[in-house]
């Protein structure tokens, strides 16, 4: 099965993907949190053990991996791809995940909530991510009796997120927009909506590759439709911000631009060490550059994927524990030499 | 579990206090725990009184002034499912269990309200329910026209005692330490997140309010 993150999708010129969180409580068992280790061991089995249907129902094969059986990289590069959270990544406890074959669809068992699933789809398209939590919560609901509450609406472990449970995101690629001196502010400004915006890889605290994302902050008193509307239509404003400062910066430098896309893909293609922040940067510049048609890439879709592969925890994996910094600045430019998208033929 | 008071209705509030090396747990039905003048259980001495004139000497002064200072009167609730103290709740932010939800509900309803800017839910429903016995304890409660929720004896307890609503008649103090629960969970929110720059506007909020609140 084709991964997600390389299918197109709608506006991904600056729209990376959209993806839809659902956390769902079993009614008259204690969050995970509050249970012993066997408890949550019981659990976390019995809830495997009726999910047979799951590949039925969504259509996609599953592995399932056990957090508390893996190495800490091996977590990390979970959290690297937003797939669990870091404090989940940290913590120690009898988690279960389960990932679909494409990437798209992942549940967690016995995280902060006893069932946290997550659809992702490509482009613009949170409508369709939904559309696959919804099924999946009713499929899910159908074998266990969720703790809801008429007034709170899904009790969850943390009150920031009852009521509809739902946070929705859309990772943006903005490298114009981020940079202008507008940008701040326009952050600041989400809080308003309940919104709120964030740097969507990085390492540490520091964010790279001009990629961020738009999620609600608050799940009380809005239903799902409302939510991923509002997120859908503040970003269609910074898709547009974005798109016209870009079209904005071809006409004055256009010459320029094109001249720096094959620079940046020459560094990328021939070096022999790559630093994260540089692999991730240039990375982002190339991406911009091949969907606005300065350079003729195939599959640029794909250059996310590899910020993602680039990330420290990705490449400690691949380095092994021992590794130090240098060699994996060499295992990281040797992997961007092999995954790099190929120049179109004949575009040059 | 019944209520240890009149042993035929369901309790609904847990009481715990801590005798010696012993911990009583006491369960009240809404009916007792009114009559037992509940809403007067913010303060530590308040609840020692009730105790002992339900319980008669089962129960000693417990409180010592300087640990209930320390954790505040409210850390002496606890949910009688997974035995959270509501202390628990104001470090973690984080709840142990569905009726935790119920058992808080008068304390943390103003807090809900604020991080999440409404009070009621609006959207998906379980479409499934399997055992409706259990669900939604509090509200299915309360439409019965049976015993008052938590949050109604709260709420009428309050009315007697000060001839007001509880809610706009807030001293700064309490003000303040609920605006300190509010950005403590929503600092948390941020960093489960990964959101670095909320996370950040949230620590300096907070450090304004303890630098604040230590000054006066
Ligand atoms: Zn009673
Ligand atoms: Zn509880």
């Amino acid at each position: 099965m084709e991964k997600w993150y390389r299918i197109e999708g709608k506006d991904q010129d600056v729209v990376v993907a959209s993806r839809v969180r659902l956390s769902r409580n079993i009614d008259g068992r204690k969050f995970p949190c509050t249970l012993s280790k066997e408890e949550a061991d019981q659990l976390g089995k019995e809830i495997e053990g009726s999910l047979a249907g799951l590949t039925t129902i969504t259509n996609h094969k599953y592995r399932t991996c056990h957090l508390d059986k893996m190495t800490d990289t091996e977590r990390m590069t979970w959290a690297e791809r937003s797939i669990i959270n870091k404090s989940l990544a940290n913590s120690e406890r009898p988690v279960s995940l389960l990932v679909s074959d494409d990437d798209s669809i992942s549940i967690i068992l016995n995280g902060y909530d006893h069932l946290r699933f997550q659809v992702t789809a490509p482009g613009n398209n949170l409508n369709a991510a939904w559309s696959m939590a919804d099924k999946l919560d009713d499929f899910l609901n159908e074998k266990y009796d969720y703790a809801f509450d008429e007034r709170y609406g899904y009790l969850t472990s943390f009150p920031t997120n009852v009521g509809t449970a739902l946070k929705a995101y859309m990772i943006l690629h903005l490298p114009y927009l981020s940079s202008h001196r507008k940008f701040q502010g326009l952050v600041s400004q989400m809080g308003r909506f309940g919104l709120s915006v964030k740097g969507a890889i990085g390492f540490e605290e520091e964010s790279c590759g001009s990629l961020f994302v738009v999620y609600n902050q608050t799940t009380l008193g809005q239903t799902e439709q409302e939510t991923l509307e509002k997120i859908t239509k503040i970003s269609s404003q910074l898709i547009a911000q974005e798109r016209s400062l870009r079209q904005q910066n071809h006409e004055l430098h256009g010459d320029e631009d094109r001249d720096r896309a094959y620079k940046t893909y020459g560094i990328l293609k021939y070096a022999r060490k790559l630093s994260l922040e540089t692999a991730v940067d240039y990375l982002s510049v190339l991406r911009t550059a091949a969907f606005e048609g300065e350079i003729a890439l195939e599959n640029p879709n794909r250059i996310y994927e590899m910020m993602i592969t680039c990330l420290p925890h990705h490449m400690r994996l691949r380095a092994g524990a021992d590794a130090d910094d240098s060699t994996i600045e060499t295992l990281r430019a040797e992997y961007v030499r092999k995954n790099l998208p190929e120049l179109i033929a004949g575009s040059e | 579990m019944l209520c240890d008071k009149c042993h035929s209705r369901e309790a609904t509030i847990t009481l715990t206090t801590v005798m010696g090396e012993q911990t009583k747990e006491i369960h009240l039905c809404g009916e007792c725990a009114r009559s037992a003048g509940w809403g007067k259980v913010m303060q530590p001495e308040f609840l020692a009184r009730i105790l002992s004139a339900l319980f008669g000497g089962m129960v000693a002064e417990p409180e010592q002034e300087d640990e209930a200072t320390e954790e505040g009167p409210f850390s002496k609730i606890v949910c009688p499912t997974c035995h959270t103290r509501y202390y628990d709740f104001v470090q973690n932010s984080m709840f142990g269990c569905p009726d935790c939800y119920s058992t808080f509900s008068v304390l943390i309803g103003n807090n809900i309200r604020e991080l999440q800017g409404h009070e009621v839910h609006t959207g998906k429903k379980p479409k499934y329910v399997h055992d409706p016995s259990r669900k939604s304890v509090q509200t299915a409660k309360s439409a019965e026209g049976g015993e008052p929720s938590v949050e109604e004896i709260q709420k009428q307890l309050y009315r007697e005692l000060f001839g007001n609503d509880p809610d706009p008649a807030k001293s700064e103090e309490e003000g303040a330490q609920e605006s300190l629960e509010i950005y403590e969970s929503r600092l948390k929110e941020a960093l489960r997140e990964e959101d670095y720059e909320a996370a950040a506007k949230y620590r300096d909020l907070i450090r304004d309010l303890k630098k604040r609140s230590g000054k006066e």
